[in-house]
């Protein structure tokens, strides 16, 4: 599926990727080893995440709860 | 009926996306719609008014000597059309595109992301192009600068040597604007980006960038009406031949890459070619500029009278330079209208040094001078005075008895 409509569909349309930001992070993403080229048909590229892209997505994934959850804990009014 | 086409100057730093972006909209909005985008001069086609998307991306592997799009450009191109953004096309390292589906998905939807690529794009070509275009004009300037301080009289009293003087650090100040905008902007950007913005606008630059070339114009045109103004044609035309001659030369540059692009020339053998080009061009420029400024010209042309005197003269010197037969001398007289400028100029004509040897202050009542120099440079003699708000140097292989300096005096009218 293509990148950039999986995005807008998968967040409801709030989140766009732009193709030249697209086509940048792929290049970056390849180059720091987390994705990796796997088909190409004509100009259409395959990219599956690498080992090192699952933990660094996991991570970042983390990250993210984490803050969550201090504003959940902040609002609530817990400890 | 055939389509209308329109060329207009490119002002517009390469970073700036932002500036580019804005104008070409304002262009489709007023029906000029860009067809060619070169490295200094836009084509534009005339076509129905229009509410148009323009957008500037930039891939850093891209070069102007490729004979046609990287894979890069390649792939990025296949990525926007997918999003409904057509290519229009690109110069150097930007490439242009454009959608006229109302509020598309822009092209760069991550400042970070954009602001890194841009960074990389730059620093294959901007920044060393303008950073040794700077270095050289400082250098020039630095040049500039030593001839002006040893004697600063020449150059006040020429309109030509004034102007070129003024225009030096302006011309250096421009040329050195370009680069240090830039890394002001890369800062000023990361900083924004750093905190939920986006990357800044250079609007500053950009005004100086469109008034540059109108200021150099204003500026040339005095240097040659002023040269020529002063007697001396031969400069004037020397500088009218050198300008055409420069243009020539950037002219031929394009046709050869565009040429070499054309047969499919690699990267490296059009740079190769650019390059060969460039120095023999160069060089064939400025022996055909000197030929038809100086081996051509009027051929009804007179004998100058020895005796007459060649005048210099601006706001703030006069100088009146020629020689007298009996007695016989060489003068130079310079009249100070600013007053600021006269101890300077005295000071750096009084401790000038020709042949090791420099002026002596001493007493010449003949002279009636408020002050006297002397100095010999072996058989000429020279005398360097001052009266009233005039600096007079005088020089002469005959002894000048009290007599003859009486009559110098009196023929120069002091």
């Amino acid at each position: 599926m293509d990148i950039m409509t999986e995005v807008s569909e998968i967040t409801d349309g709030r989140v766009s990727v732009g193709p030249g930001t697209l086509y940048n992070l792929l290049e970056q993403f390849a180059q720091a080893g987390m994705i990796r080229e796997t088909k190409v048909e004509g100009r259409k590229k395959s990219y599956i995440l690498t080992q090192k892209g699952a933990v660094t997505l996991r991570e970042e994934f983390e990250r993210l709860r984490k803050q969550a959850a201090d504003y959940v804990r902040l609002v609530n009014g817990e400890d | 009926m055939s389509a209308r086409y329109k060329r207009e100057l490119m002002t517009y730093l390469l970073f700036d996306y932002e500036g580019i972006e804005e104008h070409l909209e304002k262009m489709a909005a007023r029906g000029w719609f860009l067809e060619t985008p070169g490295n200094t001069i836009w084509k534009y086609r005339e076509g129905e008014p229009a509410e148009v998307k323009y957008a500037v991306t930039y891939v850093p592997k891209a070069s102007q000597f490729d004979p046609e799009p990287i894979e890069e450009q390649r792939t990025l191109e296949e990525f926007c059309r997918e999003a409904g953004w057509e290519k229009v096309g690109d110069f150097l390292q930007a490439q242009i595109y454009m959608n006229r589906r109302p509020d598309p998905v822009p092209i760069e939807t991550e400042e970070e992301v954009r602001l890194e690529v841009i960074r990389k794009a730059m620093k294959k070509s901007f920044v060393p192009a303008h950073v040794v275009l700077a270095l050289i004009m400082v250098f020039n300037l630095w040049l500039g600068a030593i001839a002006f301080f040893a004697d600063p009289l020449d150059t006040l009293s020429g309109w030509g040597s004034l102007l070129t003087v003024l225009f030096m650090p302006i011309g250096a100040a421009v040329v050195a604007a370009n680069p240090i905008a830039y890394f002001v902007w890369l800062r000023r950007s990361a900083k924004s980006i750093a905190s939920g913005g986006t990357c800044a606008s250079p609007k500053a630059v950009r005004l100086l960038n469109k008034w540059e070339l109108p200021v150099i114009l204003v500026f040339f045109i005095g240097m040659v009406t002023g040269t020529a103004g002063e007697g001396n044609v031969e400069g004037a035309r020397y500088m009218v031949f050198y300008m055409i001659g420069f243009f020539g030369l950037v002219s031929l540059l394009n046709i050869t890459k565009n040429f070499m692009k054309k047969r499919g020339a690699s990267r490296r053998k059009n740079i190769a070619v650019f390059v060969i080009v460039d120095i023999i061009g160069a060089f064939a420029m400025v022996s055909l500029v000197m030929w038809l400024a100086f081996s051509t010209g009027p051929s009804d042309y007179a004998e100058p009278d020895p005796y007459a005197p060649e005048v210099h003269e601006t706001f703030l010197v006069k100088q009146t330079v020629g020689e007298l037969e009996e007695p016989n001398i060489y003068y130079e007289v310079n009249e100070i209208k600013a007053d600021m400028f006269f101890d300077w100029c005295l000071e750096k004509r009084s401790s000038e040094e020709t042949y090791r040897s420099t002026y002596v202050e001493t007493e010449d009542a003949d002279w009636n001078a408020e002050q006297c120099y002397y100095r010999a440079l072996g058989s000429w003699e020279e005398w360097l005075l001052v009266k009233g708000c005039s600096i007079i140097e005088i020089e002469t292989r005959t002894e000048l008895t009290a007599a003859a300096k009486k009559e110098i005096i009196q023929q120069l009218g002091l």
